[in-house]
Formats: C-alpha cells, sequence, structure tokens
C-alpha cells in the first residue's frame, strides 16, 4: 500500500515537472508546477515529515507559485510568439542533462548506504557509511532530546504531562523545540535574511515617481 | 521491492536534472525561476529521504524548513528583478538582456 502510494505521489510530482520545463505556455508551466508541488508534499508526509508537508504546501502552493503567476501575467505579452531556441542549446542543454543524471545514478547505486563493521565485541553491525566518520556537530544524528527537555524544564517550569501527548504529535513539537534551542542562531538569522528579501524586494519593484509627482507629493507635505 | 532511500533520491535526482535542463534551455525568466524552485525542491526531497532512512532524523527536516525560507525569499526579490527587467528592456529572454543600465 505504501509503495502504491509512494508511486502514485512520485509519478505525480515527476509529470507535473516535465510538463514544467517542457511546455510551450509559460502558464501551462506555471500550472504543472502546482501538481509537482503537491506530489511532493504527498512524499514528504510518505517519509514522516508531516510539519513540512504543510510548509510546503502553505508556502510554495500558496505564496511562491502565486508569486510566479503574477510574475508571467505581468510580464507576457499576449499574442507575441514565443521565441523558439536554437536547436543546438536545447542538444547541449540535454546532453548535460542526461550525464548529470547518469553521474547522480551511479553514485546513489554505486554506493552502499549501510555496510558491516565489527564492533569492540567483535560482533559484526550495519552501520551508515557516513556515520562511521566522526560526524560534524551539526549533523548530529541523535539529537541529545533529552538535553533539550532538560534545558527547556529549567527555563519554562515541567511540562504538563497531560497535555504534552506524544506520538500523536508528529514532527510539529520537536521542529518547535529545535527552533528554539539547537538552531536558535539560523532561526534568527534566516528571520533577518527573510525581513532582509522583502523590504529589498519592495525597493526594487517599487515604480520610481515622476518629478511631476514628486512635485506633488512636496506640496502636500 | 519496497520503497526505499534510493528511491527518494531518484525522483529528486530527476527534479534536479529537470530544473537545471530548464535553467539551461528555456527562454522566458520566470521559466528559468521554475527551474530554479525545481532543484530546491529536489534538495529538499534529499533532506527528507536522508532524515527518514539515514540516520539524520529529524535535523534533515530543520535544514529542509530553512531551505523553503531561503526559496520564497529568493522568489521574492528574483520576481522583483524580472519585473523590472521587463520594464527596461521589454522582454523576458535573458539572452536580450545584456547591459546593465541604459
Amino acid at each position: 500500500m505504501f509503495d502504491i502510494i509512494f508511486y502514485i505521489f512520485g509519478a505525480i510530482t515527476i509529470g507535473g515537472a516535465f510538463v514544467t520545463v517542457f511546455a510551450k505556455d509559460i502558464v501551462y508551466a506555471a500550472f504543472a508546477l502546482l501538481f509537482t508541488f503537491f506530489g511532493i508534499a504527498g512524499l514528504f508526509v510518505m517519509a514522516n515529515a508531516d510539519f513540512l508537508a504543510v510548509t510546503q504546501l502553505l508556502v510554495y502552493v500558496g505564496g511562491i507559485l502565486i508569486l510566479l503567476l503574477f510574475g508571467v501575467m505581468l510580464t507576457s505579452r499576449i499574442g507575441t510568439v514565443d521565441i523558439r531556441v536554437s536547436s543546438g542549446s536545447k542538444w547541449a542543454a540535454g546532453i548535460l542533462a542526461i550525464g548529470l543524471f547518469g553521474i547522480l545514478m551511479a553514485a546513489f547505486f554505486g554506493t552502499a548506504a549501510t555496510h558491516t563493521e565489527k564492533d569492540k565485541a567483535g560482533k559484526s553491525k550495519e552501520v551508515f557509511s557516513w556515520a562511521s566518520h566522526s560526524t560534524p556537530p551539526w549533523m548530529n544524528s541523535q539529537w541529545n532530546k533529552n538535553a533539550t527537555d532538560e534545558v527547556l524544564k529549567t527555563k519554562f517550569g515541567a511540562p504538563d504531562e497531560k497535555k504534552t501527548n506524544e506520538g500523536s504529535s508528529g514532527t510539529a513539537v520537536e521542529i518547535g523545540k529545535l527552533f528554539l534551542t539547537d538552531f536558535l542562531l539560523p532561526f534568527e538569522v534566516i528571520s533577518v535574511l527573510i525581513l532582509v528579501s522583502l523590504i529589498g524586494a519592495t525597493m526594487i519593484a517599487r515604480k520610481e515617481p515622476t518629478p511631476e509627482e514628486e512635485a506633488i507629493a512636496e506640496s502636500v507635505s | 521491492m519496497t520503497v526505499g532511500l534510493n528511491h527518494f533520491l531518484v525522483i529528486g535526482a530527476i527534479l534536479f536534472v529537470l530544473g537545471i535542463f530548464a535553467m539551461l534551455y528555456r527562454r522566458n525568466v520566470i521559466a528559468v525561476l521554475m527551474g530554479v524552485e525545481l532543484i530546491l525542491n529536489a534538495a529538499n526531497i534529499n533532506f527528507i529521504a536522508f532524515s527518514r532512512y539515514g540516520g539524520v532524523n529529524i535535523s534533515g527536516q530543520m535544514a529542509a524548513i530553512f531551505v523553503i525560507v531561503i526559496a520564497a525569499g529568493e522568489a521574492a526579490v528574483a520576481l522583483a528583478i524580472v519585473l523590472n527587467i521587463y520594464k527596461n528592456f521589454k522582454s523576458v529572454n535573458p539572452s536580450e538582456v545584456d547591459s546593465l543600465r541604459d
């Protein structure tokens, strides 16, 4: 059952992406992108990332796609013929993309995700290949849930055991905790980044006032 | 064949390659931006796949959230730039946009 649903979402995602890339009409491409984003949200749910799936729908479908559609509507001239690309650049792009795909496939299927390793007692066990190297702290495979809970407890008091319903709460609770503990600095930095990009976008996109408009503004103030 | 890490990675790779192709092939800045979004989504799928199957756990989802936020900021700024380009050049073909000033 899991597999069937996965393949359905995968087909929606990839089909939408193909239409996005190859559709002649840019509006069709934008609508095909909608299906791709929905499919990706479904894939996120398949991989136990429910909070991210909702975020994906809100930000991509509700925000970025609408923004792209605005861009399409504001820039496309109705009735103009789409400039066809020379076949040379088409072939070059196609060969590059297919070559890249081949390299990626070779990397995926040529690399074993796990390998057996003997521990100190001489028992062989399956370990992740990249985990046998010293893991960088930001990629901590087992983020210390107990330590995080301890910090939260000393700061905000003990959580109400009846209200915290572990297991059914999904990933949102853990992500919220991580945002205010281990990932506090990136969280703040990205808040500043999004504020700067917002102000920057309005500054870039706003109309330069004409001299007459400036004179009117002067006389009013 | 049960669905595992490689299935997610293959879907991510296909999206990534299609995004690269769109960036190189399309002759409309908006379509190029769509390619960029596809690439960012491909990266997100990889993050989520490794967070589920690769022992990275919830940290992978955190990285994906940051990618989504940066994609939102990128889309806003890029659209503003595209509107300005259209205003100045009356075209959204990236090969025709070849000067920074009038």
